[in-house]
C-alpha cells in the first residue's frame, strides 16, 4: 500500500532527475535506451493505478512545503479522481512513448536532448495536473509550453520547424500571461492561492465583479493551450515535431491541459451564462472546423491535427453544456481519444519511417509490408470512428445521449453528429485507406523491424478494444468519481450498457454517412476547397502580420527612442526630471519670499564673479577661454567657501581646481576651436530647458530652506570629536576617524582613476 | 546670503545643462564640472550657512559638519572622474580627430 501523504512530489523530483541524469546511459545502446527510460513512468502508472482505489473511497492525500509562503506559493499537492485520471495518461501513454521514441529517433546524434526535453515535459505536465497551489499551477503550465516549444523545435535546422515552434510558443505564452492574471484575481477575490480552498467559494466567485474578467482570462489560457478557435492554428504547425511528440504532448496531453484547467475550474467557476457561452460557441466552431479540415489534408499527420482539434472543441463543447450526462461523456471522450488518437500518431510514425512519407497519394497497400501495424491502426481507428464495442463507440453513445437527454438538444445534436459524420470518415481515411487500398499491386517484402515500432500502437489500441468489451470497475472507479470531483455527483459514464434505440440508430446512421462521405473523399482524393479571398483574414495569417507589423514597430521604436545621440537621451532626462519635480513642486509650494537684505558686499562681489564667469563660459569661442572662465567659476566658489565657515573645503578645492587647470589646458587646448553647429532654434529649445530647470532648483531650494523635518544629527560629532576622535575640527575627524571607511572607497576611486588614466596615457595608439 | 546662494546655484545648474546639451564633447565636461560645482554649493546650501567653522573650540555657534565632509568627499571623487574622463576624450580624439558626439556615435 502506498503512503498517501508523501507521494506527489517524489515522482516529479524522480522524472527531473531522471531528464538530468539520462544522457549517462546513451553511450550504452542508442536504440534500447527508450525501454531502459520507460521504466520510471511505467513504475509511475502502477503507482498511480495504486491510487484509484482509495481516491474512489473518497481520500483526498495532501502533500504540503512552504516555498514563499509571504507571496502565497506552496509546494502543495494534491490528487483527486478528475487530476488521476490525467496522471494515467500521462504516465502511461508516457510510457509507451519513450519506448517508441528511442527505436524513432534511432541513430540521431541529438537524442539525449529529446529525452531530456521529453522528461521534462512529463514531469511539468504531471506537477500541472498534481498542483494545489494555483502559482505553482502556473509555473508548471508554462514549463510545459516551454518544452513543447523545445520539442516542435527539435529539428532546429528546419526553418519552417523552428517558425512553427515560436509561433506555438507565442500564442501559449500569451494565454499563459491570461492565466496569471487570472490566478492572482482568484487570489485577490478568495484570500487564498490553494486550489482546494478557491474551488469551495463558487458562491464568492461568481458573485464578485472579477468574475467574468477572471472567467475570460481562464478560457482565454485554456483556449490558447488546447488550440481551440482562434487560437488553433499553432497545433497543426506543430506537426513539425517528431512524431512521437506529436502523440504525446499534441494529441493526449498537452493539449488536454486547457480541457483539464476548466474541468478543474467547473465547480467555482462553471455553470453560468458566460461560461456557456465561450465554451459551446469556441468548441462547437472548433468541433465542426477541425473535422471539416481533417477531410482534405493528404498528410496524415495533419489529419490527425484537424481530427484532435476537432475532439478537443468537442471535450469544451461538453464542458460548456455542463450537467451530469455531458460531463461523464466528456470524460470518456478524453480517455477514449487519447488512447486511439496516441496509437494512430504512432502508426502515422512508423509509416513515415519506413516509407519516408506521409501523403495519403503515395501510401498504399502497407498492410502486407506491416501487418501488425496495419492491425493496429484498424483497431484504433475503428474506435476512432465508434463502431461498437470499441470505447469510442461508447464515448460516442454517451455524447449522444447527453444531447438527446437535454432539452432543446437536437440542433446541437445534429450538429455534433455532422462533425462526427466527417470525423468517421477522416477516421477511415488514416487507419484503413493506405494499409488496405491497391493491397494486390504492393506485395513487398515484410518491413519493420524492432518490438518498440509496435508496442505503443498495439497495446493502445488494444486497451480501446478491451475496455470496450470487458466489464471493468473503470467507470465506477475512474471516471464517476472524476465527475463527482468536478460537481457532476450524478456523473454514470456507461461502457457495454447498450443506452436504447435512438443512440444506436443515430450512431450507425453516422457510421453509414461517414462511409458515404470516405469513399466519396477516396474517388476525389486530389479534391481540396480554397477560401479564396477570405484566406486574408485566417487567425493564421492575421497572426503573421501583425507578427510583422510588431517587428517593424520594436525597430522604430529602438531607432527612435535609442538612437545614439546622448543629448537626446539628456534632454529627456532633463526635461522628464524638471516636469516630475515641477509637478511635485507645485503641489507643495508655499509662498516663497526672496530676502536679499543683510548680505555682505564681497559676498554680492563673489556672486557677480561666479554669475559673469559662467555666462562667460557659455559665449566664448575657444576651448582655451572656456577653461579659465570655468576657473574663474572655480575660484568664485573657493571664496564662497573661504568666507561662510568652511575652510577645509576651500583648501580642497584650491588644489583640485589648479590641477584641472592644468590638466584641461594641457590637454584640451589641442583641440579645435568651436564649430557651430546647431541652429538658432535648437539652442534656444536647449536654454529654455536649462533655464527652467535651474529656476526650478532655486525655487526647491528656496522652499527647501523653510522646511526642516528632522534636526541635524550633527550633535554627536560635536559633543564626541574631542574625546573620541582625538580632534577639534569636527570636519577632519569625521573623515578620517567617524566615516573613516567612506574615505577609504574615496581613495579607492582615486586610485582606480589614477590608474586608469595612467594607463591611458602609457596606451600605444597604433 | 542663502537666497543668493540658491540663485546661484540655480544659475550654475542652468549653466550645466546648456553646456550638456551641445555637441561637443569638452562642452560635455564643462557641463559636468558646472554640475558639480552646483551640487557641491546645494550640499553646502542645505547645511545652513550661518555660522563659525566647525570647529569644536570655536566659542560661538558653528556650521554643521557633516555637509562639509560629504563635499569634501564629492569634490575629490568628482575631481577623479573629470581626470579620468578628460584623458579618455582626449586619447579618443587623437584615435577619431573628432570631437562632435554625433561623429563618434557609430565608432566602433
Amino acid at each position: 500500500m502506498v503512503d498517501l501523504k508523501r507521494d506527489m512530489l517524489t515522482p516529479l523530483l524522480f522524472i527531473y532527475g531522471l531528464a538530468f541524469l539520462q544522457p549517462l546511459f546513451h553511450p550504452f545502446d542508442r536504440k534500447r535506451i527508450g525501454w531502459l527510460l520507460a521504466l520510471l513512468p511505467f513504475f509511475l502508472t502502477l503507482h498511480f493505478i495504486d491510487y484509484i482505489e482509495p481516491l474512489a473511497q473518497g481520500e483526498r492525500p495532501l502533500e504540503f512545503y512552504s516555498w514563499v509562503p509571504s507571496m502565497g506559493l506552496n509546494l502543495s499537492f494534491f490528487l483527486d479522481p478528475l487530476s488521476l485520471l490525467f496522471a494515467l495518461l500521462i504516465t502511461g501513454i508516457g510510457t509507451l512513448v519513450l519506448i517508441f521514441s528511442g527505436e524513432y529517433l534511432g541513430n540521431e546524434p541529438e537524442q539525449t536532448r529529446f529525452f531530456a526535453v521529453l522528461l521534462l515535459f512529463m514531469g511539468s505536465m504531471l506537477g500541472m495536473i498534481l498542483s494545489n497551489n494555483l502559482i505553482l499551477l502556473f509555473v508548471f503550465w508554462e514549463l510545459t509550453s516551454f518544452a513543447s516549444y523545445l520539442l516542435i523545435g527539435y529539428y532546429h535546422e528546419k526553418q519552417a520547424a523552428r517558425e512553427a515552434a515560436l509561433q506555438a510558443f507565442v500564442i501559449t505564452t500569451l494565454g499563459g500571461l491570461a492565466l496569471l492574471v487570472a490566478v492572482i484575481l482568484l487570489g485577490q477575490v478568495v484570500g487564498s492561492y490553494e486550489l482546494s480552498e478557491v474551488l469551495k467559494q463558487k458562491e464568492l466567485l461568481q458573485a464578485s465583479p472579477k468574475y467574468p474578467v477572471i472567467l475570460t482570462l481562464m478560457v482565454l489560457g485554456s483556449f490558447t493551450k488546447s488550440a481551440q478557435i482562434p487560437f488553433h492554428f499553432w497545433l497543426p504547425s506543430a506537426m513539425q515535431a517528431p512524431t512521437p511528440v506529436s502523440a504525446y504532448l499534441h494529441s493526449a496531453t498537452l493539449v488536454n491541459a486547457g480541457v483539464y484547467l476548466l474541468s478543474r475550474f467547473a465547480p467555482a467557476l462553471g455553470g453560468t451564462e458566460l461560461w456557456f457561452w465561450f465554451l459551446v460557441t469556441a468548441g462547437g466552431g472548433t468541433l465542426i472546423y477541425g473535422a471539416w479540415m481533417a477531410l482534405f489534408q493528404h498528410d496524415l499527420k495533419l489529419i490527425l491535427a484537424y481530427s484532435t482539434l476537432s475532439v478537443l472543441g468537442a471535450l469544451f463543447f461538453l464542458l460548456g453544456l455542463g450537467g451530469d450526462a455531458a460531463i461523464g461523456a466528456m470524460l470518456l471522450l478524453l480517455f477514449a481519444h487519447a488512447l486511439y488518437k496516441a496509437a494512430l500518431f504512432l502508426v502515422a510514425g512508423v509509416i513515415d519511417h519506413q516509407m519516408k512519407t506521409r501523403d495519403l497519394t503515395r501510401l498504399a497497400g502497407l498492410a502486407k509490408k506491416m501487418p501488425w501495424v496495419a492491425f493496429a491502426a484498424a483497431l484504433s481507428s475503428l474506435s476512432f470512428i465508434g463502431l461498437p464495442p470499441f470505447l469510442g463507440f461508447w464515448a460516442k453513445e454517451g455524447v449522444y445521449s447527453a444531447l438527446l437527454g437535454r432539452e432543446g438538444g437536437v440542433p446541437l445534436f445534429i450538429f455534433i453528429m455532422s462533425a462526427n459524420v466527417l470525423l468517421v470518415a477522416s477516421g477511415l481515411l488514416v487507419g484503413f485507406y493506405p494499409f488496405w487500398h491497391q493491397f494486390k499491386q504492393h506485395a513487398g517484402p515484410r518491413h519493420l523491424r524492432g518490438l518498440g515500432f509496435l508496442l505503443g500502437p498495439l497495446l493502445l489500441a488494444l486497451f480501446g478494444l478491451f475496455y470496450g468489451v470487458v466489464e471493468s470497475d473503470l467507470p465506477q472507479k475512474l471516471f464517476n468519481p472524476a465527475g463527482l470531483a468536478m460537481g457532476q455527483a450524478g456523473t454514470a459514464v456507461q461502457i457495454g450498457h447498450w443506452q436504447g434505440g435512438t443512440e444506436l440508430f443515430f450512431s450507425a446512421l453516422t457510421l453509414l454517412l461517414g462511409g458515404c462521405v470516405f469513399v466519396w473523399r477516396v474517388n476525389y482524393l486530389s479534391f481540396r476547397p480554397h477560401l479564396g479571398p477570405l484566406a486574408a483574414l485566417t487567425p493564421q495569417r492575421l497572426y503573421f502580420t501583425g507578427f510583422q507589423y510588431l517587428k517593424r514597430f520594436a525597430l522604430w521604436l529602438t531607432e527612435h527612442i535609442q538612437n545614439g545621440y546622448l543629448r537626446f537621451y539628456l534632454f529627456v532626462f532633463f526635461l522628464a526630471l524638471l516636469l516630475l519635480e515641477g509637478w511635485a513642486w507645485l503641489r507643495l509650494s508655499g509662498d516663497i519670499q526672496l530676502d536679499l537684505s543683510g548680505i555682505r558686499g564681497w559676498d554680492w562681489a563673489i556672486a557677480f564673479l561666479i554669475a559673469s564667469a559662467s555666462l562667460a563660459t557659455l559665449f566664448v569661442r575657444r576651448f582655451l577661454f572656456a577653461i579659465l572662465s570655468l576657473s574663474v567659476v572655480g575660484v568664485g566658489v573657493i571664496f564662497l567657501f573661504a568666507l561662510n565657515g568652511a575652510p577645509d573645503l576651500a583648501c580642497t578645492q584650491i588644489l583640485v581646481e589648479a590641477q584641472l587647470l592644468v590638466l584641461l589646458v594641457l590637454l584640451l587646448s589641442k583641440l579645435p576651436r568651436y564649430s557651430k553647429v546647431s541652429s538658432f532654434w535648437v539652442h534656444l529649445r536647449d536654454g529654455i530647458l536649462s533655464a527652467a530647470f535651474g529656476g526650478l532648483i532655486t525655487l526647491i531650494l528656496l522652499q527647501a530652506k523653510r522646511e526642516q523635518h528632522f534636526s541635524s544629527i550633527s550633535g554627536y560629532f560635536k559633543a564626541h570629536a574631542l574625546d573620541l576622535g582625538k580632534g577639534a575640527n569636527m570636519v577632519n575627524v569625521i573623515l578620517v576617524d567617524f566615516r573613516g571607511l567612506d574615505t577609504l572607497g574615496e581613495i579607492t576611486v582615486l586610485t582606480v582613476a589614477g590608474i586608469g588614466v595612467f594607463s591611458l596615457l602609457k596606451l600605444k595608439i597604433k | 546670503m542663502e537666497d543668493l546662494l540658491a540663485i546661484l546655484i540655480g544659475l550654475l545648474y542652468a549653466a550645466g545643462v546648456y553646456q550638456m546639451l551641445r555637441r561637443s564633447i569638452v562642452k560635455l565636461i564643462l557641463g559636468l564640472l558646472f554640475l558639480s560645482h552646483a551640487t557641491n554649493l546645494l550640499l553646502f546650501y542645505s547645511g545652513g550657512l550661518r555660522g563659525l567653522a566647525p570647529l569644536v573650540t570655536e566659542a560661538g555657534s558653528v556650521m554643521d559638519p557633516l555637509p562639509q565632509a560629504f563635499i569634501l568627499t564629492a569634490i575629490v571623487i568628482n575631481f577623479g572622474i573629470i581626470a579620468f574622463f578628460v584623458i579618455l576624450l582626449f586619447r579618443a580624439y587623437q584615435i577619431n580627430r573628432a570631437e562632435d558626439l554625433d561623429e563618434l556615435h557609430r565608432t566602433e
